[in-house]
């Protein structure tokens, strides 16, 4: 058996093997990757997935009696419950319920045992709490989680070999929901992140500014003025995901139809038009592309500096982006779409799963003290040890806050930023201590946990941070 | 607009029993109410002045006395504003009421065929002199000016003033000598 990478998206979801130089692609029975939409039937707890779901989701929605969840993804870390007859599904239940569809077409292609262990990528900024629901839903599959990679860092990784004479890559991954920027650094065989941000609801925003678009064309059409609150709550859905199949057919279309059999009480048909469609699509454009630039001035970097961008990802395609991009002098012959959007991700992690413990920390993280100077939590170069520590604190001043502040120190170029504040009550100047214990964990993310020894564990303070760049080790054998 | 407030560390890591008593802790031990706290621990009994002037540094000196009130208005109108690197201490009374003494004058011994040569090579006034000498920092080396003796006006910044304030005319001479010539020193 090889090795398995899992895209877990918004839209859809694709896990790739790599075994040797074979690869394998897994998701519907069409080739393409799997929809993640989940439909429940509320009579029997029957699970319907895949592209049957897809393809029946909205006369199932219309006729009753089902609960379809388009998109699990985006509500990962909600408390959000869906009720069938015989029982109550969590986010992380029916998030298992995509995967074990994926492994069980994994299963009819040829896999005996399914998907049984897996890299996962995830978007930018996933909360940690959205990780744990994740690794969770893979368990309830029966996929142990070896690791986490951030998406557009993956997507870069299924590229290594054809890109290892650059130097610095940025990696623009703009799929249905999130958008997600990486700029990494290429040293020899290792690459290192040097900055990531993402939008996370870059794609979604922007389906629902081009359904309000439509919306009024279908007003003006039938000379009517209703307002968009006004029309029932199941258009509005069928409205969003019309506008959003609209807004990737104008990529090879002037101009596309849009039909609705139902929309407030009549049918309604009227044509989108890429000149009409630009007006609301284009500041999302403008924004994701300020981002790209951002991300890249975050690093440390000019774009002058920046050898190749990958563009990645269903948004991506988007023809307005493609127009802009390439009249923007500062991407000029920088840019590069990716060969298969759709899978490159998946490879990417497939890619690393084969490596274990290929990755370690690309910065130190220290807690500031009151001189200013720094107490290093994480250094840069170690390798992910999961092992708490702790260490003792004193307050300087009479106060009754301990000012805990943890900030990642100036390195590789980059700057240095605060991604950590917070306030740990105590007793005061002289009357007490702070405990601190903090860890790597293994969905990546650094947890610090603070309490007075006066006041005890029960006022402990818990953070997290999930946005923690890596550097990646890959063997020559591997990266393909 | 940008902010012009930000949070500030307060903690230091320790790792003894008795860390108060550590040179580390106690040289960041800030704010007047902590200063007198960790006095009271560190030297029970003792007359406070003494206590200030054998135990803190220069800056908890002027931390424990700017946090005096004011006699009018009753509020603490002077503290430390960081600029820069620096932290200077400003006039910053709540009400508008009180006015600011920016400067404080004190008088002090220095020798004059060393000052005449700081001057020629600083091209300046003997004020502004003194505030670049003294704004490099300084300590007590105990060393006093010899030669030729000229009293000197100078010109003290509420925060040098403050730091200062605890040494006599004499000590404060032998602080400006010692500073005077490492500025020199520096300054070829």
């Amino acid at each position: 058996m090889g090795h398995f990478g899992i895209d877990f998206g918004a839209t859809n979801t694709s896990a790739v093997e790599v075994d040797g130089r074979a690869v394998q692609r897994y998701g519907d029975e069409l080739g393409k990757p799997l929809p993640s939409v989940i439909i429940l039937k509320q009579a029997t707890d029957e699970v319907i997935g895949g592209r049957s779901a897809w393809n029946r989701r909205h006369e199932l929605q219309q006729l009753g009696g089902f609960e379809v969840v388009g998109s699990i993804k985006r509500c990962l870390e909600s408390d959000r419950h869906w009720v069938t007859a015989g029982r109550s599904w969590t986010p992380r239940d029916i998030a298992a319920e995509v995967l074990k569809q994926l492994s069980v077409r994994a299963q009819q292609r040829g896999v005996r045992a399914g998907i049984r262990k897996a890299t996962f990528s995830i978007p930018v900024g996933l909360s940690a709490r959205a990780r744990r629901v994740l690794r969770e839903a893979a368990e309830l599959a029966g996929i142990e989680v070896s690791s986490f990679v951030v998406e557009s860092t993956a997507a870069f990784v299924r590229y290594f070999t054809d890109l290892r004479n650059s130097r610095h890559v940025a990696v623009f991954d703009w799929g249905g929901g999130t958008l997600d920027v990486s700029v990494l650094r290429i040293e020899g065989l290792t690459i290192f992140e040097l900055a990531k941000e993402g939008m996370p609801d870059a794609g979604d925003l922007m389906d629902q500014e081009l359904s309000l678009l439509v919306h009024k064309l279908i007003m003006d059409a039938r000379g009517d003025s209703l307002a968009i609150e006004e029309v029932p709550t199941i258009d509005r859905d069928q409205l969003i995901i019309r506008s959003e199949m609209a807004k990737c057919a104008l990529s090879a279309e002037e101009q596309v139809p849009i039909g609705l059999e139902h929309y407030a009480g009549r049918s309604a048909h009227v044509d989108l038009t890429r000149i009409r469609a630009a007006g609301v699509l284009g500041p999302f454009v403008d924004r994701a592309i300020n981002l790209l630039a951002s991300t890249v001035a975050q690093a440390g970097l000019s774009i002058d500096s920046i050898d190749d961008i990958i563009v990645i990802g269903g948004s991506s395609q988007l023809w307005l982006l493609n127009e802009r991009l390439a009249a923007d002098s500062r991407f000029t012959g920088r840019y590069r779409l990716a060969a298969s959007p759709e899978w490159d991700v998946a490879h990417g992690a497939a890619i690393l799963e084969q490596i274990p413990g290929n990755y370690e920390l690309a910065e130190t993280l220290g807690l500031q003290l009151c001189d200013g100077t720094h107490f290093e939590l994480v250094r840069r170069g170690q390798a992910l040890d999961t092992t708490p520590r702790s260490l003792s604190l004193a307050l300087v001043e009479d106060a009754r806050e301990a000012n805990l502040i943890i900030d990642r120190l100036a390195d590789l170029g980059t700057a240095q930023t605060n991604v950590l504040h917070f306030s740990v009550p105590t007793l005061g100047f002289l009357d007490d201590e702070i405990r601190v214990r903090h860890e790597l964990t293994r969905d990546l993310t650094f947890r610090v946990s603070a309490h007075s020894r006066s006041l005890g564990p029960e006022r402990t303070e818990i953070r997290e941070f999930g946005n923690l760049r890596f550097g990646y080790h890959l063997g020559n054998g591997h990266a393909r | 607009m940008r902010a012009n407030v930000g949070r500030r560390s307060n903690v230091v890591v320790v790792s003894e029993e008795r860390y108060w008593d550590t040179p580390s802790f106690r040289s960041n031990v800030r704010g007047r109410s902590a200063l007198l706290k960790w006095l009271q621990k560190k030297a029970p009994g003792s007359r406070l002045t003494d206590a200030v002037y054998n135990y803190l540094s220069p800056r908890q000196r002027a931390d424990v006395a700017w946090e005096t009130r004011c006699e009018v208005c009753g509020a603490r109108p002077e503290g430390p504003v960081r600029k820069g690197q620096t932290v200077e201490i400003e006039f910053r009374c709540p009400r508008g009421t009180c006015s600011a003494l920016h400067h404080t004058a004190r008088t002090l011994l220095v020798n004059l065929r060393l000052l005449n040569r700081a001057l020629r090579r600083a091209g300046t006034d003997p004020s502004s002199l003194a505030q670049r000498v003294l704004g490099r920092g300084f300590s007590d080396s105990g060393r006093r000016p010899s030669g030729p003796l000229v009293p000197l006006t100078i010109r003290l910044t509420k925060s040098q003033y403050l730091a200062l304030r605890h040494h006599n005319d004499a000590e404060l001479a032998a602080i400006f000598y010692a500073a005077l010539l490492s500025w020199m020193k520096d300054h070829g």
